[in-house]
Formats: C-alpha cells, structure tokens, sequence
C-alpha cells in the first residue's frame, strides 16, 4: 500500500509520540496563578530525556566525522507548484495548468512541506496530467512563432528535431535523458511527422515528455558505484536538486551547462550556483512557497471572520494582502541578506496601501503612514499590482505578529492561543504535538460568562488529558492576547462581547510561558508578543528549527539521524554568519545530504 | 478548456415541460448485452449514487412525521408526511413535481464506526463504515466494493463528483474526501464540470487547437506504447517502495487509457449534457453554478450507460462555503452557522423533533435556509434523473438507487447517534419507497450526552449492495461487528 511507510520510519513516529510527554500526568501553573499543590513549574525538568531523532535533537546528536551518510530520498511526484513553473520555463506557459491538479497530501509525520507527494496516483490525477499535457503541446505548435521559440533551429527536419529532444526533453527530464528514450522520441517524431507534418511531430514529443515519469516524478540513481551506502549524485542531479529547491522548476541552460561540463563537482561551484539562482526573479515562487508552508498560509485568503469583523468582511482583498505581507517579508530578508533576527523581531514589516489602513484601523490604533524606503512591486492577481514598503507598525515585532500568521491561527469570532501556540510549537520549535483525542467539545465560540478570552483556556490546565500536550501550545499562544481573530490590535479583551460590560471590556494578560517538551530545550517566561519574539529569536532551538525546516524543504523528506552531521555543518554556517538566511540556503547545498544519496539496490527495501 | 453555454433557460426547455420524454440514446438491445438474456427490462442495469451534504441537519426540520419505536424493530409510517427541510421532495425540480412516493427517510442510524468522534471521523466512517477517530479510512468504500464486484462492462467503474467552492479546502485529507479505493487511498472527485464533461463525453467537446480526433487518438496510443515501455525500464532500476510508485502510475495510466477509448465509444451514441457558464474566477463563488452543472453530468453519465456507480458531494466535512447567494444574511460559512445550536442529543428531551424551545432557538434562520436548500438540490438530482426514460418506458430513477448522508447528525453536538440518511429512487430496483423507517436511539438521562442507537449505518452500506445485486464477503462491510444484517424494511 503505496501510503505506508517503512517500517523504521513507523517505529520512529510511534517513538516520538510516547515520548513526547502528552500521556504524562502533569499540571502546569501560569505566572501569577497559585501553584499550591500543583506539580511542577516551568523551571523544573521535564522527565523525558530528549528523542533520539525528531526535531532539533539531531542537532545534538552524534555525529562521526568521515564517510558521508545520506537517510534514503524516495520517489515523489512533482508538486503543483513545480508543475506551473517547469511549464512556464519550457514552454513559456502562463496558464497555470496544475491550480486544477488535485492538491498534494501532507506528510504524516507532522511537517507539512507540500513539495513532497508520496501518495498513489487516482484516475483523476493521471487524467489531468494526460489533458494538460495534449492541451500544452498543441498549444506549443499552434503556430510558427510559438514554434520557433521553443525549437533551438530554424529548419523543420529530423535534424532540429533531434537537436530539440535532446536539449529540450532533457531538461524537462531534469538530466533524466538517457539513449533509449532518446531514441523512442525519435522515433516517435518520425512516425508522427509520416503521418501527419513536422509541427505535430515535435507536439508529439512534447506530450509524451510532459507524461514521463522522467517529468513527472522525481528520480535520481547516482553516480555508479561499487559498493557502500552511499553514492555520490550525478551532476544533472545536482542540478536537478538546485532547480527543484531553489527555483520549483527544471534547471535553466546555464545549469545544464555546468553539469555537463563537471562544473557541479566541488561543494564551492554549487554554492555559487546557488548563489546565482536566488538572485534570479525565478527564486521567488520557491521562497514563497516555503513561507506559505512554514507559516501556514493556504487558506488565508479564504479566511472567513464573523459579521463583526467589518473591514474583514467588505474588503476581500484582504486576506491576500495580508499573505503577500508575509511573503514579501521573507523572501526580501533573504535577498537583502538580512538574518533570522530580524525576520522574529522587526517592529517594521512590508505593507502596501490597504494593509496600512487596516492595521491602523482605530480601536486604539494610531493611523499609519507607509515608510519612505523603495517599494517592492508585488502582482497579486487577487489583488492587482500594488506597492508594498517597509513601514513600522506599533506593538507588533516580527513575522510571527504579522495579520496573516494571526488570523489564520484564530476562530472566526475568537482568537485562539491553543492555534497560535501550536503553530510556535510545531513550525518556530520544531516540536511536533500529536492530534487532540476523540470525544472532545468544539471550540467556544463565544467567551459568555467566563470573562476573558484567556479565562476559556482555563480548562485546558486543570485536568487531563489536556493539560499534558496544552502546556506545550497554550501559554505560547496567550503572548498574543493583543490580536483579534483577525490580527488587529485590540487595546482591551472584547471578544465575544457585543456591547462592553458596567467597567469597560476586561484588560488583556499576555503574560505566558515557553514550556520545555524535553530537558535540553527552550525555556522562559514573557510579557507580551514583542517580549516572545526576542526571546525566540534567541534560543538556539529557534536558530536550529529554522535551519531544520529549510533542511527538509530542499530535500523534500523529513530528516533521520543519518543527517545529523550534514544539519550540524549547516547549522554552523548559519550560526557563524550572525544568522543570515541566505547562509542556510547555500549551506544546504554544499552539505552531504544534498550531494549524496543512499545507495539502493534495485528490488530490495529502499534503505 | 471548452465551455458550453447554453444558458439555464435552454437547459429547462430540453429537460422541462416540453420534453417529458427525453429519450434514452442506448436503446434496450444495449442492456441485453450486459448478459442478459431477454429485452424485458428485468436486466435493466441499476445504478448507485452516493450523495453528500455537510455538517449534519437541525434534527425537530428533518426527516418526517411517525411515531417513534418501542422495540429494535423498525416502526415503519407510510406513505411520508415530510417535515419541514425534506418537504423540498414535494416540489422537486423546475416544475416542481411531487418525488413524495421516491423516498425513503431512514431515521436513528448510528454511524457507531465514527465513535465519540467529530467531523473527520464521521467522513471517513461515512461511507466505509470503518472504525475511524478522525484518521483516514483505511480500506475502500461502499462504491468501490460494488463497482469492482459488478465489473460492469462500461467505460468507467466509477465516476465521482464534486460541487467543489471556491472557499473549500484545497487539501486531499480526512476531511474533504469520502471516497477510498480498493488499497485504502483517496479517490479524487471531479472538481471541474468542464473538465469532467470532456473527459467523460471526449467527442462531444470542441478539439484542441491543432488536433482532431485522428490526431488525438493516433498520439494517445502511440505515446502509451512508449510510456509503458519506460515505465517498465524504469522500475527494474528501483528499490521496492520507490518501485511501487511507478508501477502505481503505470496501471492507473493504463486503466485510465481504456476508460478513455469505451468513453469515446460511448460517447459515439451519447450526446454531451449541457452545462451553465461560470462566471470569471475571481469575481464570485461558482458553487451555485457547479451544483447545477454537476447533476446534469451525473444524470446523462448514468443514462449513457459510462457507468453503474457515481457520487456527488457538495463541499466535504465542516464546509466553509457562504452561501451568498440565498440572501444577505448570510455572511458565514456553514460550518459555523451549524454551530449554533443544541451540543447534544440529549437537550432535545426524550422526542428530538418535539424540542423545547430553549433548544430550537439556537438554531438559526441561516441555517435552515441552508438546510432548505441542500435539500432542493437533492431534490432536483432526483428530478433530473426521472426525467430520462428508456425506450421501453423505464424511469432512470426508478433504476437507480441514490443514497444521501452527511458526516454529523447534529453540527453543534459532534455526534453520530441519529445520523440522517435518504434513499432516494430505486422503485424499479426492488426498493419500497415512500415511508420513513425509523429505528430506536437510547436517548440518555438529560445530564450527560450519551444517546446511542440501537441500528448501526453499516447495516446501510449492506443494504446498497444487496440492493446492487452485490454480495459481500461474510456479509459484512467495514467494522464487521457493527453490522447486523441488510434492513429489510428497503425492499419491497
């Protein structure tokens, strides 16, 4: 069954969940609640020692200087995103044909990276490969200019033919071109051009290549080898790796010059490919795509708030506007070389127009002037094109504080400290939480009688089997308390109130606690949303989950104890460059993990 | 991608009063050749259709009128007295047409596959009938079972569709797929109406620029050729697990291949449905639009014959969709207006459709518009299907039988105790029609929430494949200790 996984890797998730404390009997106490007769506050040790795999415990793992080791990199389907960009790059194509793919499945195992598509094809999903297919390659032929632009010459013969199979198919391939296919493309093209003309031959091409599997999966064997564990990849794999990682697309000519020509071989000529490619328009969709994931911003645009929520629910823009702040965040730290600091903590982020108004939209809110500095030109076709500049924004500090994050990670009447937290825990800490149990209520809705929004999590510490994974999530998300359901600022808790009460709404309480899963992490107790981002962006474990997530990204799996010392040589990079996102980037693609696979061997388990 | 754009007012002059009799374009020698032996229509084919509606019901408007049981046996009331949501049955359609005597309402089945469970667990327990406490199902449901045990000799096994919104997930998971094949996996549905029309009726749409069917075809089987011989090149170089990927790609590429060319065929001698135009993207939700254009494919798929089996779900599990378009009001999603109201079964007092007014206040009017609405739309794939006739006079509704569920019983409350299902049409199939069958649920004493039927949904799920002509292995399906045997109070 093509969704199982091996069985070591089973074992290990099972692993990370016993131990992962949520089935263990502890109670936590706030700051400021009495802990008379509670067990345990969050100074004292945790009782588990850390896991032996999962998470940024394998930045402490060991790791034996020598032989590099690789965990197996298997077969996965190219992504939507992956599909639109190779089509755009070979053939020009704009239409976006992949938006009606059905959508990849998220990995088990607790990260999201939806570059990765492991499971089985159904009927439908091989139907829209077929249909996209034929419908690009005619398209692609349709007349002599399209012709001419993907054909490398000008004559309408076999011999441009063969020319354009074998520079055109092998790049769609990603290197993936070997003589046999070669030949049956050839083939192909001749017998199609026999029985119809050459246009419909090189269409014929096209479409069998864009139904490869040699396209549509990603398939790498490596360099050929005696023996050992390990192989080193072939360089069109590597540059195969780089386009997939960087670009979500096939590797440009430059690329495939570089591979032909043994220019891919030492660690320094594919950091500075690296190097060229993130300076390259290309990058962007790649960084985007990761900042969606990593923050979670699928649905954002589609969020739905309650009626009270005025300028939620009559500008619906919004809800884009908001997702390209965070994306334009990211991906211009990472081009301007700015570090993960800043990323956390910035009280300044990238707005355009609307945003200004919304976030400085009363109810305590002084307007907001958009910043004085160059623009960045973000084409939404949500929203149309609009400016978006570096402008401070009061009381908020970093991504984590930005409309989009907050609002996501929220109810549609209440914001939600159990989300919010969740979403520190998982994507900041790199600490997984296994899903809630069967049987429990639904969220509230409304904060009725209790009084605060914060009161309503109450029950979440007084009793299992909540309290044994809620301490991980909930007193993290409480640093928000100052974010509505929408990520504006509220000055006061009137939440789920339609009127204020005799006395005014109830002051707000961000006061919270970061509480350790396992001995050796994080730790500490804050004020505020500002107060947890410096105090994030300081803790190694922050440094070493963002170092994590890029990891798993640009290789497309979750990471195993066979990576431990290509993430060490990573995470050394990054920490010794102050933090600079960029470094990550280009440690990745130096280190083993990316240069190396596993060696299989063809019919047994896959290792 | 090809549109059609007859416009709505086309569409109800062919399916409306002036075609009563809109004809069936495989004539009866076609059912002959399923293997049976005479053109009396005793071989007629039967068709299954699942149908799906999301976050349970306002229990005292569902349903219809008939004393509770006393007893485990089913208290039976013919003929119907709808209450107020299912009452859509009494004018179906654009010429609202009293589908009353097609119905059967199947009241206090517990999906007991779905436990104390929420949303998630009730999906995939819904048509698996497979223990689930929110994880994907892990083995086929009830259409796939039948689909492979019929081993029809049409284009396609199955044929699952979608009214999919603009505001609905865009994720293959749990919560928004209710159909799983023979290996546990996800069955995608058709999201797209244009899509699936040129999929299903290839001739009927216009050719892609540049290539006519000779082309089309000559391209197809040439390029399968090579592929498979690829394919097969490809994974003797790979490791198990890596293998299986490609080897799944091959045999559904393959399976896909065939089904295209008996469509084509098919399509020879069937004309394509005609679907509304939506609107540009961006400008608003084509929900209401696809939940038009969605039966119509549905309706001429079974009436060509391209398959036994289909399904149809509107949304999926705690649907985001806003319903815009039923008025102002409605300015949130179903999901959340469904939480407004009762959080257990047991506040509706020992007869939940003589609630108290505490409990029916909750509920509010956006609620029950959507309700209404859902059931219109039910009622009108009922229609749309009684209005094909075979030459020999047989109803393609009374040929088909369509089964209608949701993933709660109650949106507010989580449950599954008293879980709505209707069984629509399949008078001609050996289905009795036309009565509420409704079965004891254990209301608990008022403090706690632990009502529990008596009769589990997975005794439904054997039921449609009796119905189909299926035998089960054991007789059973999903959780077999949950099921009990076929209800005899469906058949005739």
């Amino acid at each position: 069954m093509l969704r199982s996984r091996p069985s070591a890797r089973a074992s290990w998730v099972a692993v990370a969940l016993s131990v992962a404390g949520c089935a263990e009997e502890r109670h936590l106490a706030l700051p400021g609640q009495d802990t008379t007769g509670v067990g345990g506050d969050a100074s004292s040790a945790p009782v588990t020692e850390a896991p032996a795999s999962i998470g940024v415990g394998l930045f402490a793992a060991s790791c034996t200087p020598g032989a590099p080791t690789v965990d197996w990199s298997p077969v996965r389907r190219i992504s939507r995103v992956e599909y639109d960009d190779m089509v755009r790059d070979l053939l020009g194509d704009t239409t976006q044909p992949a938006n009606g793919f059905p959508p990849e499945s998220p990995l088990t195992t607790g990260v999201n990276f939806e570059a990765n598509t492991y499971t089985g094809v159904s009927s439908l999903i091989v139907q829209d490969y077929e249909q996209a297919a034929e419908t690009l390659a005619a398209t692609a032929v349709s007349s002599a200019s399209t012709l001419s632009s993907i054909l490398p010459c000008q004559t309408q013969d076999a011999a441009c033919a063969t020319q354009f199979i074998g520079s055109w198919a092998n790049r769609a391939f990603r290197g993936q071109l070997d003589a046999t296919v070669q030949a049956s493309l050839l083939a192909l093209f001749d017998e199609t051009v026999a029985e119809f003309d050459f246009p419909t031959g090189i269409q014929a091409v096209i479409t069998a290549v864009l139904e490869s599997p040699r396209f549509l999966y990603v398939l790498e064997f490596g360099e050929p080898s005696e023996g050992g564990t390990v192989v080193p990849l072939a360089p069109y794999e590597i540059a195969a790796r780089l386009a997939l990682f960087l670009w979500r697309s096939v590797p440009d000519a430059t690329l495939m010059q570089a591979a032909q020509s043994g220019q891919l071989a030492t660690v320094a000529e594919v950091q500075a490919q690296a190097t060229r490619m993130l300076a390259d328009p290309k990058a962007q969709t790649a960084l985007n795509d990761f900042t969606t994931q990593w923050m979670q911003l699928q649905s954002t645009p589609v969020l739905g708030k309650d009626t009270q929520f005025a300028f939620w629910n009559s500008d619906s823009k919004l809800g884009s506007e908001l997702v390209d702040e965070t994306l334009t965040n990211f991906s211009q730290e990472v081009l301007d070389g700015g570090a993960l600091t800043d990323l956390l903590t910035s009280p300044s982020s990238y707005i355009n127009g609307d945003l200004a108004s919304f976030y400085g939209n009363g109810n305590g809110n002084s307007a907001i002037t958009l910043g004085q500095g160059a623009g960045v030109s973000v084409d939404d076709p949500a929203v149309g094109t609009t400016e978006y500049v570096r402008t401070t924004i009061p009381n908020r500090a970093g991504i984590l504080t930005n409309g989009s994050v907050l609002a996501t990670q929220a109810h549609t009447t209440l914001p939600s400290s159990v989300l919010r937290g969740k979403l520190v825990r998982e994507q900041v800490l790199c600490d997984a939480i296994p899903p809630p149990p069967p049987g429990i209520p639904a969220p509230a809705t409304s904060v009725g009688d209790a009084g605060t929004t914060r009161s309503v999590l109450e029950a979440h510490f007084n009793k299992q089997p909540c309290v044994s994974c809620h301490q991980y999530m909930d007193p993290i998300g409480l640093g928000f308390g100052f974010f509505d359901a929408t990520g504006a600022y509220q000055p006061d808790d009137a939440n789920g109130f339609q009127t204020a009460p005799p006395g005014g709404f109830p002051a707000i309480d961000a006061t919270g606690q970061v509480v350790p899963m396992y001995k050796t992490e994080f730790s500490t107790t804050f004020n505020g949303a500002t107060d947890l981002a410096h105090q994030l962006a300081g803790a190694t474990q922050t440094q070493e989950c963002f170092a994590l997530q890029e990891f798993r990204y640009a290789l497309s799996r979750v990471e195993s104890m066979d990576d431990a010392c290509s993430a060490q040589a990573v995470f050394q990079a990054f920490a010794s460059s102050g933090l600079t996102i960029e470094k990550v980037l280009v440690a990745i693609v130096g280190s083993d993990a990316f240069r190396y696979r596993s060696l299989e061997t063809p019919g047994s388990e896959c290792q | 991608m090809n549109r059609r754009d007859l416009d709505r007012r086309r569409f109800l002059k062919l399916v409306g009063a002036s075609a009563l009799t809109y004809p069936f374009l495989r004539g009866v020698p076609s059912y002959a050749a399923d293997g049976g032996s005479s053109s009396s229509g005793s071989t007629d084919p039967v068709y299954l259709v699942l149908l799906f509606t999301s976050c349970g019901t306002i229990r005292y408007r569902w349903g219809a009128q008939g004393p509770a049981p006393t007893t485990t046996t089913a208290a039976v009331t013919s003929p119907l007295v709808f209450r107020d949501t299912l009452s859509a049955f009494t004018k179906a359609g654009p010429m609202q047409v009293d589908l009353s005597n097609q119905v059967t309402v199947l009241d206090g089945l517990q999906v007991k596959a779905a436990g104390s469970g929420s949303h998630e667990a009730g999906m995939a327990a819904l048509w698996t009938g497979l223990t689930s406490s929110g994880n994907p199902a892990t083995g086929p449901s009830i259409d796939t079972v039948v689909s492979a045990a019929l081993n029809a000799p049409t284009p396609y096994p199955n044929i699952p569709l979608m009214v999919q919104s603009s505001a609905d997930y865009q994720t293959r998971s749990v919560d928004t797929r209710m159909l799983y094949d023979t290996m546990g996996n996800f069955v995608d549905p058709y999201t797209d109406p244009s899509a699936a029309l040129q999929t299903l009726f290839p001739t009927a749409s216009a050719p892609t620029t540049g290539s006519g069917p000779n082309k089309k075809s000559f391209l197809r089987q040439k390029i399968a050729a090579q592929l498979n011989q690829d394919l097969t090149a490809l994974q003797a170089r790979l490791c198990t697990e890596d293998r299986q990927q490609l080897q799944n790609l091959q045999a559904v590429w393959n399976q896909v291949e065939m089904q295209t060319q008996a469509a084509a065929a098919a399509a020879a001698s069937c004309t394509a449905p005609t679907i509304p135009s939506v609107p540009d993207a961006g400008t608003s939700d084509p929900f209401p639009v696809y939940a038009q254009a969605m039966p119509n494919i549905l309706a001429m798929a079974l009436a060509c014959d391209l398959t036994r089996v289909a399904s149809l779900q509107y949304s999926h599990a705690l649907s985001p969709v806003t319903h815009t378009w039923l008025g102002s009001s409605q300015t949130s999603t179903h999901h959340i207006y469904s939480h407004q109201g009762p959080t257990w079964i047991g506040a509706l007092g020992s007869d939940p459709y003589n609630e108290p007014a505490s409990a029916t206040s909750q509920y509010v009017q956006q609620l029950m518009d959507i309700e209404s609405w859902y059931a219109q739309q039910v009622a009108g794939v009922a229609y749309t299907l009684s209005q094909f006739k075979t030459a020999s006079g047989k109803n393609l509704l009374d040929q088909t039988i369509i089964c209608w569920g949701s993933e709660l019983d109650m949106g507010a409350a989580h449950t599954h105790d008293n879980t709505p299902f209707v069984l629509i049409g399949g008078g001609g199939a050996g289905l009795k029609t036309n009565q509420l069958v409704r079965f004891l649920v254990n209301y608990g004493p008022n403090a706690q929430n632990n009502a529990s039927g008596t009769r589990f949904h997975n005794d439904l799920l054997t039921t449609l494949a009796q119905a189909m002509g299926v035998s089960l292995p054991g007789g059973t399906f999903g959780t077999s200790s949950y099921c009990t045997g076929p209800i005899r109070e469906v058949f005739a």
